[in-house]
C-alpha cells in the first residue's frame, strides 16, 4: 500500500479501515492525493486511498469508500478574487443540482437535525418515561432510533441528573440545567449543543417521530388524542 | 414537515387552534427569539409563532405520511403507555 500523512483525514480514515493492521508499504506516507496516485502509477504500490477525481485523472481504478464533507474557508479580504467565486460558484451549482428532497429523504438529511426532549417529569406515568420498556429496547432508544433515520444528528435533552438509556456514541446527550423551564428552553439547549457539532442545521424536534412510538415531553396544555 | 417549512422559520401542526410545537420543524434563526422569550419568562412555544413566520400545517396536509396522526399522540399515562405499545404491535412491551 501507500499511506498519507499523520494529520491528514485520509489519514483518520485509512487507520480507522485497517484497524490496526499494517500492511507493507504503511510507512511510505505521502503527504497529498497527487504522490499517492502517482505512486500507484509507478507500481510502487497497489494501492492506497484518494480522492475519486485524483484517480480518474491518473487514469487508475477506484473503488468508492466513502463520501466526505469539507468546510471551504477563506478570508473575508479575499473572498472578491476570481478564483474563489469560481469555486463558490461551483459549490452552488452543485448543491443546486442535488436539490433538497431530489433523493427522498437524503436531502433533508443534510440540512436538519433533530431534538429530543425527554426531561418530562412522567408525573401521570409513575415512572420515569424515557426508560419505560419498548419492544426490547426503551422508549427513547426507539424514538432516537427512529428520528435518526430522518435527520442526523440527534440530541438528546433530559433534565438534570435524570438517568438515560444506552444511546449510541453519535447522539448529542446534554442536560438542561434548570427544571420547568419548558420545551423552548430544553430545544434552545440542545440546538447550541448540536450546532457545536455542525452548523447550518434545521432545528427538529420530534414528539413521537415514530408514528408508532410515544411522546417523551409531556404537554398539558395540547388536547389528549 | 421540513418539506412544508419552504422559506418560512417554523412548520408547525395546528388542529382545532392548538399548535403542536414538539414535533414541528424549526429553522436556527429563530434562535434569538427564543432566547429573548426565555429571557422574559415567556415560556410557551406559541410565543415563538407570534415572533416570526409560521408556516401553519393542516392534518390534511400530513395524510400522505401520517393520515390518523399518530405523531401527535400524547403518552402521558399507563393507558397511553398500554395504547401506544398495541399500536406498534408489541403487546407487553418486552
Amino acid at each position: 500500500m501507500v499511506n498519507r500523512n499523520q494529520g491528514s483525514g485520509t489519514r483518520a480514515l485509512i487507520d480507522r479501515l485497517l484497524q490496526g493492521v499494517r500492511p507493507a508499504g504503511y510507512a511510505v506516507q505521502p503527504r497529498n492525493h497527487h504522490a499517492v496516485a502517482a505512486a500507484i502509477v509507478q507500481h510502487r504500490a497497489d494501492w492506497g486511498v484518494t480522492l475519486d477525481t485524483i484517480a480518474r485523472n491518473a487514469g487508475l481504478g477506484f473503488l468508492p469508500l466513502r463520501e466526505e464533507r469539507y468546510d471551504f474557508v477563506v478570508p473575508r479580504s479575499r473572498a472578491h478574487r476570481p478564483a474563489v467565486l469560481a469555486v463558490q460558484e461551483t459549490a452552488d451549482r452543485a448543491v443546486h443540482a442535488r436539490g433538497v428532497g431530489a433523493h427522498g429523504h437524503e436531502g433533508a438529511d443534510v440540512t436538519a437535525g433533530g431534538i429530543v426532549l425527554c426531561g418530562g417529569r412522567s408525573r401521570r406515568m409513575g415512572s420515569p418515561k424515557a426508560l419505560l420498556p419498548f419492544g426490547g429496547e426503551t422508549m427513547l432508544q426507539r424514538v432516537v432510533r427512529l428520528l435518526g433515520t430522518v435527520v442526523s444528528p440527534i440530541a438528546v435533552v433530559g433534565a438534570p441528573l435524570q438517568s438515560l438509556p444506552d444511546l449510541s456514541a453519535d447522539v448529542i446527550v446534554t442536560f438542561d440545567d434548570r427544571e420547568g423551564r419548558g420545551p423552548l428552553r430544553g430545544s434552545a439547549r440542545g440546538t447550541h449543543r448540536a450546532s457545536r457539532q455542525r452548523r447550518d442545521r434545521v432545528r427538529h424536534e420530534l414528539r413521537c417521530p415514530a408514528l408508532r412510538s410515544g411522546l417523551l415531553a409531556e404537554d398539558d396544555r395540547a388536547p389528549r388524542r | 414537515m421540513i418539506e412544508l417549512l419552504g422559506d418560512e422559520d417554523v412548520a408547525v401542526m395546528e388542529i382545532d387552534g392548538f399548535a403542536h410545537p414538539l414535533s414541528a420543524v424549526y429553522r436556527r434563526r429563530t434562535l434569538p427569539h427564543v432566547e429573548d422569550l426565555l429571557a422574559h419568562d415567556r415560556l410557551r412555544p406559541v410565543f415563538l409563532f407570534d415572533l416570526v413566520r409560521t408556516r401553519r400545517v393542516t392534518p390534511a396536509e400530513m395524510s400522505d405520511v401520517d393520515p390518523q396522526l399518530l405523531t401527535l399522540r400524547n403518552l402521558n399515562t399507563p393507558e397511553d403507555y398500554r395504547e401506544a405499545l398495541a399500536i406498534a404491535g408489541l403487546g407487553d412491551g418486552t
